[in-house]
């Protein structure tokens, strides 16, 4: 589990938009994997029983505050890629246009890109993780994933693409 | 000509989900379809900006209030309860036994607190170790080794190891060398499996390769 942690901690910040507010699931996640070893079934991944318990731990936090934070709230994928395609012009695009695009994402669209993109499972463990069918994930993925492609396409950065 | 892939097929093609027949058919129309390509490009290159953008907490060390999750429990805090309350013939030796008590269970704690303080050094020592041998190795297949010829490397100590493999070669628009690679690593101390990544590192006027980008291809 210890070494678990760095992939947990990276899940939670972009789960979270913040490397402090991840760190404090990251604390959630383990003291309940913890206290719950004896429901994790040995042969099965241990890690993605973690990324279950850090993704319900994250949902249920969100519900039960209820006062959702501003940029959480979900904005409409279309509008999405022109509005922050506008904005990342002007400031070039920086990874913390990214990030901030990944917190804007609708709460079921943005564990499934993590989980994908970033810590490269397969849409067979992203359904098992999230209880979802495959044919959900890969809908959800592709939504999230071609406005992401609008907000890099948006602002072309001849330096930064470096091609031959 | 068959019909244009779906968005969807294009992003399972990405990740590596689609069955070998589909991969050929997508291979089959990318060979005359530029805009097909050019597209498949921007989503793979969406995905690795996405990846490079988390990887902060991968760097740092872990904070210890995540770490110390994992000591015992502080045993010692529940050892010397209540004895003074006693009085009588027996306090001395209930009094005695108690301490005794007290004294093996905190000591207990503070060996199991320190094997666990020492597990982690010994984890935090491989991991660095790890990263030295790999930085070297990065550095020497980068600037020495032609595109498609892997270099290997192993720390015998931890057992991790890895390989990396330039595979292609390209002048940026600044002028700087850039090398793209395939590097695939099994960290002990750092994750549970082997992963293989993708990357793009330019070659800096001091001489130092730093990466651009890199890109989690698959663990397994």
């Amino acid at each position: 589990m210890l070494a678990l942690l760095p992939r947990l901690r990276r899940f939670a910040y972009g789960l979270t938009g913040s490397i402090d507010d991840g760190d404090d699931l990251v604390q959630t996640t383990c003291e309940r994997a913890i206290r719950h070893i004896d429901t994790w079934q040995p042969g099965t991944r241990l890690d993605s029983w973690m990324y279950r318990i850090a993704r319900n731990t994250h949902l249920n936090a969100v519900r039960a505050s209820r006062v959702r934070r501003n940029h959480l709230q979900s904005v409409d994928s279309d509008d999405m890629g022109r509005v922050d395609g506008a904005r990342a012009m002007e400031a070039r695009l920086t990874f913390a246009a990214v990030r901030d695009f990944v917190v804007r994402l609708p709460e079921e669209q943005r564990a499934v890109v993590l989980l994908v993109c970033i810590e490269g499972k397969s849409y067979k463990d992203v359904s098992e993780i999230m209880d979802l069918p495959v044919g959900t994930v890969t809908s959800r993925l592709a939504r999230a994933r071609l406005a992401l492609k609008a907000l890099i396409d948006g602002p072309v950065d001849t330096d930064a693409r470096g091609e031959p | 000509m068959t019909a244009r892939p779906t968005d969807e097929t294009l992003i399972a093609y990405v990740d590596g989900e689609l069955s070998p027949e589909q991969v050929d058919e997508v291979e089959a129309r990318l060979a005359d379809d530029a805009e097909l390509a050019a597209e498949i490009d921007s989503l793979r290159q969406a995905s690795a900006v996405l990846h490079a953008a988390f990887n902060e907490p991968l760097r740092g060390p872990v904070p210890d209030r995540l770490t110390r999750i994992f000591a015992p429990p502080p045993a010692a805090a529940m050892g010397s309860f209540g004895w003074r309350r006693f009085g009588g013939p027996f306090a001395a030796p209930i009094a005695a036994s108690l301490l005794l008590l007290a004294v093996s269970l905190g000591g207990a704690y503070v060996i199991a607190e320190w094997q666990v303080e020492r597990r982690i050094a010994r984890l935090e020592a491989v991991r660095a170790a790890d990263q030295q041998i790999l930085a070297a190795a990065v550095t020497k297949a980068l600037e020495t080794h032609v595109s498609g010829k892997p270099a290997t490397w192993r720390n015998p100590e931890s057992g991790s190891y890895g390989t990396i493999e330039p595979v292609r070669t390209f002048r940026a628009a600044n002028g700087q060398w850039c090398r793209e690679y395939i590097e695939t690593a099994d960290l002990v101390a750092q994750s549970v499996q082997a992963e293989r990544r993708r990357g793009i590192a330019c070659r800096d006027p001091d001489g130092q390769w730093r990466t651009r980008l890199e890109l989690l291809e698959a663990s397994f």
